[in-house]
């Protein structure tokens, strides 16, 4: 078979059909600063300098099947009510709070210290979650560089879909009220919620679900968005039962990717940790609108036998393996997953790459995808 | 059977109202104190186990750990006029999530399920640094130390802490532990510690193994 392009190897992926090899996409973030030794806060902050850093690290590893932009920008300083926005949640940036070098890190606030209280249900009920947005750790200064990101990023995504034939990976989010309410109310708080107050939940769920669809579609139209990521991290069964799963979390997952879709959007369905048990319910999700992107904590293997016909999989070395494995372990089990997954189709091979990631073991990873995962 | 086993059940049930009113039904009808939370200390560990067997899941564990948590607050004065838990403790311990980490989720239900097992607990909070893991090991005379994280940076502050540990001869009176989702035995190592675990439960269990407490 003819080489493909990035562009046409991931379409075929999400179709469920077999392009010409398995794709590769390291969601790399901050590794791809290390790389070019290039500090965590000017990378942040500079959607230019993401992509710089983000083409440096693409060609040293010889090409991948996506590409980053610096859509990490708008999520950290985000006026939406996002899991990563400052404006909302106690997150420390470098150069702020951290050292220049040093990755964002959320202050969980998990317990005594919420951003939201349990009587603050109510209040979001009357003023939405727009009422949690504060000045504490983010500024005017942030507002005008966010404003300036969408004539930034045009001309960079173009560059990727156009000139090299790559599609981009994430361009925007698809915020789900879960997501949010989890961060703001800290998680411990909100699985205490899920028990003492499970209609106050649901109602707030119900009310908001609309709202942050509408904000998440006009981020994605000021983003030249094709790809959101849209969460669901504390409601796999790292955390909850399936049946809290399915009556709290799934509901907003399925009307979230709809809408999504709808509106002509594809989906990265980010699920870390463990949903080995709940993988039929993600059957309601919509049928090849995106690829799901699973951790090691999830068996991919067993996501291929339920899921193999409904969903690409993007996934899943251990990210701490590329910088403390070895070369042999990351060729076995790239070769492990290629062996399990790749028939038909619908196989991203991918890791969340750690700033601190060894680019020998990235690069064992990469080229044993496009070699191994010839079909 | 013991008298209080509806109080075990209610707790395992996870019935925060009924436990509370139970509770304070018991202090009020001057029920020993050292016996109801005995009643609830054997709901935890059922709680525990079934966590371990994966029946129950975070969220119950949670759930379990704040209502045992809320029954201590009603039992405590009780107790302290009668000479205290009637608990053997089983080791001084002191944890924390190390420098340069705030994630504490994990760290919190392991030290629930750590003081519900006797120990006595030291909790040193997020981003530690290793100079204060020092200071509050010869402080406490501690014999564990709790080294919690989930970001690879984490490892080399856990190895820090550790050699830190070492340096002022205090390695060989303490056990170490590491915990967070992405610990391993490589981790385990190149840390240095005694054990390792990425699940609460699990973690205490291996605890007690290594400082051989049944």
């Amino acid at each position: 078979m003819a080489e493909m392009t990035a562009i046409e190897r991931v379409n075929k992926h999400i179709a469920l059909e077999e392009p010409d090899r398995v794709g590769i996409a390291p969601m790399g973030e901050f590794y791809y600063a290390q790389l070019m030794n290039m500090s965590i806060e000017e990378f942040l902050m500079d959607p230019v300098k993401t992509d710089q850093a983000f083409e440096y690290g693409f060609k040293k590893h010889g090409g991948f099947d996506m590409a980053e932009l610096g859509f990490l920008l708008a999520q950290y300083l985000g006026v939406w009510p996002g899991d990563f926005s400052t404006f909302y949640l106690d997150w420390h940036l470098p150069g702020r709070e951290r050292e220049p070098y040093e990755i964002p890190n959320l202050n969980e606030r998990a317990k005594e210290d919420p951003w939201m209280t349990e009587d603050d249900y109510d209040l979001i009920l009357e003023e939405g979650f727009h009422r949690f947005f504060s000045f504490e750790r983010a500024g005017v200064a942030d507002l005008i560089r966010l404003a300036s990101m969408g004539p930034a990023i045009g001309p960079l995504a173009a560059k990727w879909w156009e000139q090299y034939k790559v599609p981009t990976m994430i361009d925007s989010s698809m915020f789900t009220p879960t997501g949010i309410l989890a961060r703001l109310r800290g998680t411990t708080n909100f699985m205490l919620d899920l028990r003492r107050r499970p209609e106050k939940v649901l109602e707030v769920l119900d009310i908001a679900c609309d709202g942050l669809i509408a904000a998440s579609l006009m981020l994605a139209e000021m983003m030249h968005a094709r790809t959101l990521i849209m969460g669901a991290g504390s409601f796999s069964v790292d955390f909850v039962s399936p049946q809290m799963f399915e009556k709290f979390e799934l509901p907003i997952l399925v009307r979230c990717a709809n809408a999504a879709v709808e509106a002509g959007y594809r989906l990265q369905y980010h699920f870390d940790t463990n949903w080995t048990p709940l993988l039929p319910y993600l059957k309601e999700l919509p049928a090849k609108s995106g690829y799901l992107h699973l951790d090691e904590r999830t068996d991919i293997i067993e996501a291929k036998r339920v899921l193999g016909d409904h969903l690409c999989l993007f996934g899943n070395l251990k990210p701490s393996s590329l910088r403390f494995g070895t070369e042999a372990e990351i060729e076995r089990r790239v070769k492990e997953i290629i062996d399990g997954c790749a028939a038909g189709g619908g196989l991203i091979i991918s890791a969340e790459l750690t700033a601190d990631s060894r680019f020998e073991l990235v690069d064992k990873m990469v080229q044993t995808t496009k070699t191994y995962g010839v079909y | 059977m013991s008298e209080f086993e509806d109080l075990t059940e209610l707790l395992v049930d996870m019935d925060e109202e009924t436990v509370l009113a139970r509770v304070k039904e018991c202090l009020a009808a001057g029920e020993s104190a050292q016996d109801v939370l005995g009643a609830l200390s054997a709901g935890m560990d059922i709680v525990g186990q079934r966590y371990g067997e994966k029946e129950y899941f975070l969220a119950d564990l949670v759930m379990a750990a704040e209502i045992f948590k809320e029954s201590m607050e009603l039992l405590e004065p009780a107790l302290a006029s009668s000479g205290g838990d009637g608990r053997e403790i089983c080791g001084q311990m002191v944890i924390g999530t190390v420098a340069g980490d705030l994630h504490d989720i994990g760290k919190n239900i392991f030290v629930a399920l750590a003081r519900n097992a006797g120990f006595a607990v030291t909790d040193l909070g997020i981003d530690v640094a290793p100079q204060r893991f020092l200071d509050e090991v010869k402080r406490n005379n501690a014999n564990v130390v709790g080294l919690s994280g989930i970001l690879t940076f984490s490892l080399d502050s856990m190895r820090e802490t550790v050699e830190l540990l070492t340096e002022a001869g205090l390695r060989d009176q303490v056990k170490v532990i590491i915990g967070g989702l992405p610990v391993d035995e490589r981790w385990c190592e190149m840390v240095g510690a005694d054990a390792y675990s990425d699940d609460a439960y699990a973690g205490l269990n291996k605890l007690l193994a290594l400082l051989e407490v049944d």
